[in-house]
């Protein structure tokens, strides 16, 4: 199973988690992880199609979650030669800022410690990950 | 290659756009109460395991909480009979809201903090009738009103979510405000300072009910004041509210569709 694989079923996994047990943007985070790390077609067809059943399930507005994640993949492309995504911080920075955002917008828990410590572990799974799969 | 990208990205947004400009089309909505009902079992065992979990730590806080509950209710009844019989007008009573105007409807999610949720979501919807600004019950104390309202599931926003607002009375002096949410805790806000509140009185609802009877009915329990803020130079003074309610142990709730 490729570390793309690995990212895109805990999108589908925390699409359930997040508005049940787990007040938290899981998904924007694995969303943006998985655009950094893989733009392709297929990749954004699964971030459009998880976005609206996120806005779905927790009886939000449909389509508010696709077009932040996409108006913000678009900014992030439009201005991809200014920042430089093959470092491991800039890619935690890049995804942090819109999350907090998004936290915010959604009424998702806006505890600060709790997102530190989220992307601090995110930061060693992505380091580690990419180690292993660069290894293999 | 990154001009394509650009061009793909353009187009989702669009896509995105036109769902959400469109929202409320039969089509949208049918794919919507689809997706609902499938996550609609699974969202509400887990929701389920995750109260239970919570509950099991703390039995003997929820008996005190139980307790409190029904002592509160006893105090607020208590003073409305007292009202009454002053203003000699017990024939004007407001009258409980009668069980066929009371819908229940399951948690099956939350958003916002762990301990404090800002809003609840429940598994009824347009479907059965909802609306938004119902009001949201447990026993006779307020929980929230309806927010978002989809086919099959709804947003309930609490009591404690930073963006409600309703009238509020204290149950002893009859002294008005506002009450809001602010996040973690209740706040009775814009009362008077000539008006007289006090610590541990009850804080139940003015009724703020529009002109299709939908909204929040008087007599509900808010909540016990814990703190007061009274500076004599300030127009207004304010007061901690807290709630009887545990809102992370909650699973059932009623929603008041109709008759006031």
């Amino acid at each position: 199973m490729s570390f793309k694989n690995i990212l895109l079923f805990f999108l589908a996994f925390s699409l359930i988690l997040e508005t049940t047990i787990f007040s938290f943007p899981l998904v924007v985070i694995l969303s943006l992880c998985l655009f950094i790390l893989f733009p392709s077609i297929g990749v954004l067809i699964s971030i459009f199609v998880v976005g609206l059943l996120l806005d779905s399930v927790k009886a939000g507005i449909l389509g508010v979650t696709p077009l932040f994640l996409f108006l913000y993949f678009l900014i992030l492309t439009v201005y991809q030669k200014v920042f430089n995504f093959k470092d491991s911080l800039t890619i935690l920075l890049f995804i942090f800022l819109p999350t907090v955002v998004y936290a915010h917008i959604s009424t998702y828990s806006i505890n600060i410690f709790s997102y530190l410590l989220f992307f601090v572990l995110l930061f060693l799974l992505i380091r580690y990950f990419k180690k292993v799969f660069s290894q293999s | 290659m990154q001009r394509n990208l650009v061009i793909t990205l353009i187009v989702f947004v669009g896509f995105s756009c036109v769902i959400l400009l469109n929202n409320a089309a039969a089509p949208y909505s049918f794919l919507s109460s689809i997706t609902q009902a499938i996550f609609s079992i699974p969202k509400e065992y887990l929701y389920r395991a995750k109260t239970v979990v919570i509950s099991g730590k703390k039995v003997d806080v929820e008996k005190l909480i139980a307790e409190n509950n029904r002592l509160a209710l006893k105090v607020v009844e208590f003073d409305r009979l007292r009202q009454d019989n002053i203003a000699l007008q017990s024939q004007f009573e407001t009258p409980e809201p009668s069980s066929n105007s009371l819908m229940p409807a399951r948690i099956v999610g939350f958003l916002g903090e762990f301990a404090s949720p800002a809003t609840f979501i429940i598994d009824k919807g347009a479907k059965d009738g909802l609306k938004k600004d119902m009001a949201v019950i447990s026993g006779k104390n307020l929980v929230g009103k309806i927010d978002n309202v989809s086919r099959n599931f709804s947003q309930v926003m609490l009591v404690l979510h930073p963006q409600f607002t309703t009238l509020a009375k204290s149950s002893d002096s009859q002294a008005t405000g506002v009450v809001r949410g602010e996040g973690s805790f209740i706040l009775l806000d814009t009362v008077a300072i000539t008006d007289n509140l006090n610590k541990d009185a009850i804080i139940t609802t003015k009724g703020d009910i529009s002109q299709e009877s939908v909204g929040i009915p008087q007599d509900l329990i808010i909540g016990k004041i814990v703190s007061l803020n009274k500076v004599s130079s300030a127009p207004f003074q304010t007061a901690k509210v807290e709630s009887f309610l545990s809102f992370p142990r909650l699973e059932i709730v009623f929603v008041m569709t109709s008759n006031f």
